[in-house]
């Protein structure tokens, strides 16, 4: 018998089990992880210290970069704090565009990490569907905004420009075929025994533990409570849409992927809303000229709910040509972080990816 | 429930220096840093703000300030509520919070490494993302970015071979640097 009973293992930075690039350092003895610290840094890219250094207009080409599968609650909360310390109104029209533009997005990012969920448990075909599934939202964007991954296109004052013709039969169309593919997810995962029997009772947080460790969005809600800022502290045009919030009692990874395909299902419900109820108007409300803008001084904290959970952005301004400070609070910062590092504690080595990819952490986010 | 109610009951017990109301249910006040752990410790147990959404913090280097913002909320009254202090530049420590908001455990470790605030108690506060960084605070206000990349790296003379033979001078090909920054 080797006297060494306990050993490190490093999974990431570069990693399929791992999303984005991020590492997990891992003691173990035998298959059981005795104790996981995370390792960020290989995304930073200094956006804050950036931001400082750049005019107001040109700082939304760098935010919707730091989440890279969901973009646009950045530039919509970006957007939104200089809109708060501006004073200023936007157009009704550019309300449900905005909502409609932050409902694709959590569609897609939904489906990027169903797919990945599903991958860790050895399910391969459901990335590629959920991912071509998710090709069709990018087409959308890419009619809509030019881009695909990112779209730049929420900008202070209200949205770049109004929809394409023909788009929202569009965004109908492609709303139809996500949603008929939906029960063939769940024959595929969901009732698949052999992913029932890995996600079922894995990594399990209780209510009050969730509450304690700052737990948001789609993890906070498959643990039964029913909180969404879209709710709580609404914005845009959610109070005009008639939505539910989906919640599960479980709270073990099995919930935390189910949670995501019931969002999936009420997003399109707002999707849906927002074409039919879209009133007509302009787009952008005038703003200064942007080369010379200088918003008021102040400070605001404004959050928006991404498909990770609860964003914030902290925005003071001096006054000036450009932001004294904004500091981003990404959701996976707690997710990320040392919830996961306690999750991991007395799971199984085959069970890390799955833990990480269910609580949907976006490592971009926590290094900025 | 509205914001300026739970601001008269925190008034009854502490200083609040100011107040800054931006609607029913969203406002930010100012306090001593003595009271900030009291206050904090009060809005969790009395008044439901279970929930600490993000710590900020802004370097004031003309006055010679740190300030420290506690965004919390509180599901049961859909309220937030941002708590500011201002902490000493030269000293710049503080109590660690992590006791009360278990959050708050990676937003000071953050905070640390990007300003160099240090906080007292918390056995977490070891590099992130800068573990291969032995400069100053980046975040801090006093470092330059452009400075520390002339200092650090050596600027090298582009004139490729494709450009001499189109005939394109050097000058031609660097860009011009733009005028409003």
């Amino acid at each position: 018998m080797s006297e060494k009973r306990e050993y490190t293992l490093y999974i990431g930075p570069n990693h399929p089990g791992i999303e984005g690039n991020y590492a997990l350092r891992l003691s173990l003895e035998g298959d059981i992880i005795k104790k996981c610290n995370t390792e960020g840094g290989f995304l930073h890219r200094g956006f804050e210290k950036l931001m400082e250094q750049r005019l107001w207009i040109q700082n939304i080409a760098i935010v919707c970069r730091i989440c890279v599968p969901d973009p646009d609650p950045n530039e919509n909360n970006y957007a939104r704090c200089i809109e708060a310390l501006s004073g200023m109104e936007i157009p009704e029209r550019a309300k449900f565009i905005r909502s409609l533009v932050l409902e694709l997005s959590r569609i897609g990012s939904h489906l990027f990490t169903l797919g990945g969920i599903a991958a860790t448990t050895g399910i391969y075909t459901m990335p590629n569907w959920s991912i071509a599934a998710r090709d069709r939202i990018l087409e959308l964007f890419e009619a809509l905004t030019g881009g695909r991954v990112y779209h730049l296109y929420t900008v202070p004052g209200g949205v770049r420009r109004d929809l394409p013709n023909g788009f929202k039969d569009k965004v109908l169309k492609t709303m139809d075929y996500i949603e008929a593919r939906l029960p063939e997810y769940d024959s595929l995962v969901f009732e698949n025994p052999v992913f029932v029997q890995r996600t079922r009772g894995t990594a399990v947080i209780s209510k009050e533990t969730a509450l304690e460790w700052g737990v948001t969005g789609p993890n906070l809600r498959a643990c039964g409570i029913a909180e969404d800022v879209r709710k709580n502290q609404t914005y845009e045009a959610y109070d005009q849409i008639d939505f539910n919030i989906p919640t599960f009692d479980g709270g073990d990874c099995y919930d935390r992927a189910r949670i995501r395909r019931a969002e999936i299902a009420e997003s399109i419900n707002i999707v849906r809303q927002l074409i039919n109820k879209m009133p007509e108007g302009p787009v952008w409300a005038k703003i200064p000229n942007p080369l010379k803008w200088k918003v008021p001084a102040g400070e605001v904290f404004i959050r928006t709910e991404s498909s990770k959970g609860e964003y914030g952005y902290y925005m003071v301004s001096d006054g000036g040509r450009k932001p004294y400070r904004v500091n981003v609070k990404g959701a996976s910062m707690t997710h990320g972080t040392f919830v996961l590092e306690n999750m991991l504690k007395g799971a199984r080595i085959e069970d890390a990816s799955l833990i990480m990819f269910s609580l949907d952490a976006c490592p971009p986010e926590i290094d900025r | 429930m509205k914001v300026s109610e739970i601001i008269y009951e925190i008034k009854k017990h502490f200083d609040v220096l100011s107040i800054d109301e931006k609607n029913e249910k969203y406002a930010q006040i100012e306090i001593n840093e003595k009271d900030l752990r009291n206050v904090l410790l009060h809005c969790k147990h009395n008044m439901n703000f279970i929930h600490l959404s993000a710590i900020s913090s802004v370097d004031y280097i003309k006055d010679n300030k740190f300030s420290l913002v506690y965004n919390l909320f509180s599901y049961k009254e859909s309220i937030l509520l941002g708590i500011k202090i201002l902490i000493n530049r030269e000293k710049a420590e503080i109590a660690t919070i992590n006791d009360i908001y278990h959050p708050a455990i990676f937003f000071e470790r953050d905070i640390h490494e990007m300003l160099g605030i240090n906080f007292i108690g918390n056995n977490h506060l070891e590099k992130f993302i800068l573990d291969e960084w032995d400069g100053p605070p980046p975040m801090r206000k006093d470092f330059d970015t452009l400075e520390y990349v002339n200092d650090t790296f050596d600027w090298y003379e582009y004139d490729p071979e494709w450009a001499k033979k189109l005939g394109i001078k050097k000058e031609d090909l660097a860009g011009e640097e733009m005028e409003i920054l």
